[in-house]
């Protein structure tokens, strides 16, 4: 059996193109039981989001499996009404690169954001469809296994998904920094434009002792309270919410600082010496750049922001070879299984073979012993050849990446096994 | 066993301490550069650390029995002690708060001690020490104990000084990823400051104790009206509740000073012998 796949994403293919391929569930669900009923593809996955569409299969017939990829791609350029690019060409990807390439894209490595967890919801999703469709063979099931954990490991034992990568978070990594929890914070969010919004979709899930929107319109402001669960206010509020807030997040657009050096001074003597973090993410900036020199207040602009995810890249990017040893490593794993997987049939015959040698001489005791001691043996029978054959089948499976070229066949003739008849076993 | 082959066998056990709290150091760097993020902070697993304590405790514990008192008589008694004192209570603090980030600040301070307590042990001739009775033993338990406390404190204001200026001046650096946060810090030192002063006062107390009962025309050593001074601010810095960012700022600065006291006090009593002694 093997793994072969295509390859449509954000690094060779442009938006609008990606955006013709994309599937939503229920597409995604008919394309692959169209797949198994008119191509006979047994295995399948699809992942697709809004930075790739990639098609894993599992066949056994190397010839069928790659026709029914140049088939499927057809399909897809009649269908979706568009043409793909002769150069570079649509990648039909062989075996190896196949299992390798799942388990990047899982990892974060191949994510136009290196490091995004978000893809591996996404492949976690893709066997949920392959499963609807009946399309979640064995092997597929067990790569899609492998990226998971392979996923999981690298966000685990690298760095490569810390620190975070938009202005946005990085404030809240900040207020952490400052505050250890936000749970116990007064947020106010001054504005109500792209960027409030921004900060209110990452804070969502985040529990904070208060959220409240000051804005000078209410209408746009309202909708977002609503969709945010906050408390709303008009900017006549600022001096006194200023006073009970412990982050600041600010970007009204406005062509003046909203926020003077002088009410953050009166601030602060309200509030009787905490701490106070404002982040302006305006442009023209919001707050008086001297309010950060007052002892107790943390003031950080766009650009500080952009200096904490600079770096915070720079780390994944360093994280990556890291990775890279994970990925080879699991990728390794996955072959032995998939090797080990060609021993199967020989191994249940040499089972069946001890086992039926063992019941016949038991059945020419079967008159001196009753029912129930009869029974009896026969587990014991069983449990020893279990016994003699476990350890033994689990090295061979182990080292199966390792077993001479001819080992199998010799196994097979030494045991008289005839693995079709097999193979046909369920 | 003969004072020659104890000599040597105290000495094989003091070197080693050192080379384990050298070993603790360097799995911390290493733990330090892989695992900054918080998750792995908040799963401590300190099984090398437990089983550092865990022998050092036994030295000191033997080496009392064997005094008849606690084990502070010579420089190499009371650094070690103190050395075990602050690996301890930085153990405690990070299993009460599960913040691991200082670990490594406050082991390399009772590193620099065992390697104080080595040097003198491998020059220590089996010189006769006094042994303590109750009350001494407990003074001197304690005002170690209280050093040890301020150190630490000391050690976490240091610490959270300087991630708040690299905060404040948007320095995302080393100690921005490797450390935990402005507020675990600051939980941290009230923490010290409080088990200082506590036992601090029971330094105090039992001095009292002591001139009553002994020679009252003594005076103080520096290391003693140090120490004093030490109990007066600590005691006041723990009754403050901390309240406010203002307050952590000056038990913080307090702390540092304190710290500044603990260390001329190690190094007038490495250089003159400690006044228990």
């Amino acid at each position: 059996m093997k793994v072969y796949s295509l390859t449509v994403c954000h690094k060779v293919f442009p938006i609008e193109l990606r955006e013709k391929i994309a599937f939503t569930d229920e597409e995604a669900t008919t394309f692959l039981k169209d797949l198994k009923a008119k191509h006979s593809i047994e295995e399948a996955l699809l992942v697709s989001t809004c930075n790739r569409t990639e098609l894993f299969i599992g066949t056994a017939d190397v010839h069928r499996g790659l026709t029914s990829l140049d088939e499927v791609l057809q399909i897809w350029e009649r269908e979706r009404n568009f043409t793909l690019p002769l150069c570079p060409p649509p990648n039909i990807v062989d075996h190896h690169h196949s299992v390798e390439r799942l388990l990047r894209v899982t990892a974060g490595l191949e994510s136009q954001i290196v490091g995004e967890s978000e893809i591996q919801g996404q492949v976690r999703n893709a066997m949920n469809l392959s499963a609807d469709a009946g399309v979640n063979g064995p092997v597929i099931l067990k790569l899609w296994e492998k990226a998971l954990r392979c996923g999981k490991r690298v966000r685990s034992e690298t760095s490569l998904g810390d620190g975070a990568l938009s202005v946005a978070y990085g404030a809240l990594e900040v207020a952490r920094k400052i505050f250890g929890e936000l749970s116990k914070l007064n947020v106010t969010i001054i504005g109500a434009g792209e960027v409030a919004e921004l900060v209110l979709q990452n804070l969502q899930g985040q529990q904070t002792k208060s959220l409240k929107i000051l804005n000078r319109s209410r209408e746009r402001a309202e909708h977002l309270a609503r969709e945010y669960d906050a408390q709303l206010g008009g900017l006549d509020e600022l001096p006194q919410v200023l006073a009970s807030s412990d982050l600041v997040v600010v970007s009204t657009g406005a062509s003046e600082p909203i926020i003077t050096n002088e009410m953050v001074r009166q601030a602060q003597s309200e509030r009787k010496g905490g701490a106070l973090l404002l982040v302006d993410l305006g442009l023209p900036r919001d707050v008086e750049q001297e309010a950060g020199s007052l002892a107790d207040v943390f003031l950080f602009n766009l650009d500080d922001l952009a200096r904490l995810v600079e770096g915070n890249l720079q780390k994944r990017r360093e994280a990556i070879p890291e990775a890279e040893q994970i990925v080879q490593h699991e990728a390794r794993q996955f072959a032995n299984w998939l090797e080990s997987r060609r021993l199967d049939p020989a191994i249940r015959s040499l089972r069946n073979a001890l086992e039926s040698a063992g019941l016949k001489e038991l059945q020419q005791m079967k008159e001196e012993l009753n029912p129930e001691e009869f029974e009896r043996m026969e587990k014991v029978v069983r449990k020893v050849i279990n016994r003699l054959l476990h350890k033994s089948t689990q090295e061979l499976k182990e080292s199966s990446g390792q077993l001479e070229k001819g080992f199998l066949s010799q196994l097979e003739s030494f045991f008289h096994i005839d693995p079709k008849s097999e193979e046909e076993t369920p | 066993m003969t004072p020659d082959s104890f000599g040597a066998l105290t000495n094989i056990i003091v070197i080693l301490l050192t080379v384990f709290y050298g070993s603790l150091i360097t799995s911390e760097l290493l733990h330090a550069k892989k695992a900054v993020s918080t998750a792995d902070q908040t799963k401590p697993r300190l099984l090398w650390l437990n089983l550092v304590l865990l022998l050092h405790f036994s030295v000191v514990l033997a080496r009392g029995f064997e005094v008849g008192s606690c084990p502070v008589g010579s420089r190499w008694e009371a650094l070690s002690l103190l050395a075990f004192l602050i690996a301890f209570l930085q153990w405690f603090l990070v299993v009460i708060s599960r913040d691991r980030s200082t670990l490594l600040y406050g082991l390399s301070l009772a590193f620099l001690l065992q390697l104080g307590s080595t040097t003198f042990s491998l020059t220590f001739e089996g010189q006769s020490v006094p042994v303590l009775d109750s009350i001494r033993s407990l003074h001197a338990f304690s005002a170690l104990f209280g050093v040890a406390g301020v150190a630490i404190a000391g050690v976490h204001g240091i610490l959270w000084e300087l991630l708040r200026r690299s905060i404040k001046k948007g320095q995302f650096g080393v100690l921005f990823n490797q450390l935990s946060s402005l507020e675990s810090l600051s939980r941290l030192v009230k923490l010290a400051t409080v088990i200082s002063a506590v036992t601090l006062t029971i330094t105090v107390a039992s001095a009292f104790l002591l001139v009553d009962e002994s020679n009252r025309d003594r005076s103080l050593g520096y290391e003693s009206l140090a120490t004093l001074l030490t109990w007066l601010i600590f005691s006041i810095l723990a009754i403050f509740p901390r309240a406010t960012h203002s307050v952590t700022v000056w038990r913080t600065w307090f702390s540092i000073a304190g710290f500044a006291v603990v260390i001329f006090v190690i190094v007038y009593g490495s250089l003159n012998g400690f006044h228990a002694a």
